[in-house]
């Protein structure tokens, strides 16, 4: 039996509904507050992935800055109309949107302070020439399927397993991993085979489908 | 090219966590330039790390406290009435699209319909007909002529070309 414990690990802070997100605005619209909590958990933590996509910096309280101006926004807009659920498409397309525009703002705010480079990179691998970076961009990935293949891909891991991909994901290193009390017991070489494996389960869970890890 | 792919898919997740990868840096963009499947691969694998982080931030016990405090502050503001009415909110899409749908079909299998015989014809009210005769028209599937005392309704050749190849 698979230990599927995974709340415990990731954010998921809403139970699904099955309204649809325009259907959301209009309820909020017409007085009803916990249509807005629902619409904004949604997107709360998928925005907060395509900033990370999109900012050039990578910094975390930054990102948590741009996030919470992008929900403000979000926020004045749907009440004052702004967003009209019978006639601007969809939802979904206008969050990104406000986002992409949100996120060109303050970087260009933030870069007329002078940073040192290490700070404004701090964890940028180096990069690759800009006609595959064009190919590759951000903006285009989907990061909702991501984040359902994700949901479904932890379902099939073990809690030790799902901490293990938090840690890394929380871009620790390998040695920092090792100073977790349970993870104390295995070498660097373990260590590092048993994330190897990990990935490759996700990544092949990933071709197969969500549900054939 | 699937072993060749295998080799670099390593390299792709390694590239993504930043961590060392086990083949050049030259020989991944190489490979990436040649191969769209990797390139999607990278993109996806760069949602999937990015969409992590997120997840793994978000479940700090600040970061928790923070989003709770926000979603608090938010929906305690008192909502603006007035510009939508109070009642059941109906899913535009559902209420009016499908009835779209079935004026289209109609259309498709009659050909030219009076104007006033449509909610006859396709057994909807005559508010969802009409409605649903805006939307089509707002989405160039729909022909209007006039005449002296009634105006056709029909499809315009485009669309009668896909009802007829079943589309």
């Amino acid at each position: 039996m698979l230990d599927t414990g995974r709340d415990n690990y990731y954010h998921n802070p809403m139970p699904e509904d099955p309204r649809s997100d325009e259907v959301l605005v209009t309820a909020y619209s017409a007085g009803d507050p916990a249509a807005l909590e629902i619409l904004l958990s949604r997107y709360y933590t998928i925005i907060r992935a395509y900033l990370f996509g999109l900012s050039f910096f990578k910094d975390e309280g930054y990102l948590d800055d741009v996030r919470q101006q992008i929900v403000l926004t979000l926020f004045t807009e749907i009440r004052s109309g702004r967003f009209n659920p019978a006639g601007d498409g969809s939802f979904r397309k206008w969050v990104y949107r406000v986002t992409q525009l949100e996120c060109l703002n303050q970087d260009k705010k933030r870069r007329k302070q002078f940073k040192p480079v290490s700070e404004v990179f701090p964890e940028e691998p180096t990069g690759l020439p800009s006609d595959l970076l064009m190919q590759v961009s951000p903006e285009s990935a989907d990061y909702e399927s991501a984040d359902r293949k994700l949901q479904a891909v932890l379902k099939y891991l073990t809690t030790e397993e799902q901490k293990l991909m938090q840690l890394v994901s929380a871009h620790k290193e390998y040695k920092e991993i090792l100073q977790e009390p349970e993870f104390a017991k295995y070498s660097l070489d373990y260590l590092k085979h048993k994330i190897y494996n990990i990935r490759q389960r996700i990544r092949k869970g990933y071709q197969k489908g969500e549900d054939k890890i | 090219m699937k072993n060749k792919c295998e080799k670099y898919g390593l390299a792709i997740t390694d590239y993504v966590l930043g961590e060392k990868m086990d083949v050049s840096q030259e020989a991944l963009v190489k490979h990436l330039r040649a191969c769209a499947k990797c390139r999607e691969d990278l993109k996806n694998w760069q949602a999937t790390y990015a969409v992590m982080r997120a997840r793994e931030y978000d479940s700090r016990p600040e970061a928790k406290a923070r989003y709770e405090a926000l979603i608090k502050e938010l929906t305690t503001q008192p909502v603006p009435t007035g510009f939508v009415p109070q009642g059941t909110q109906l899913d535009v899409v559902q209420e009016i699209g499908s009835p779209a749908g079935k004026v289209w079909r109609t259309l498709a299998s009659n050909g030219v319909i009076r104007m006033e015989d449509l909610p006859k014809k396709t057994g909807l009210t005559p508010e969802l007909a009409y409605g649903a005769m805006g939307w089509l028209a707002h989405e160039n599937k729909l022909c209007m002529t006039r005449h002296n005392d009634h105006t056709d309704l029909y499809l315009p050749a485009s669309e009668r070309q896909n009802a007829q190849a079943g589309v």
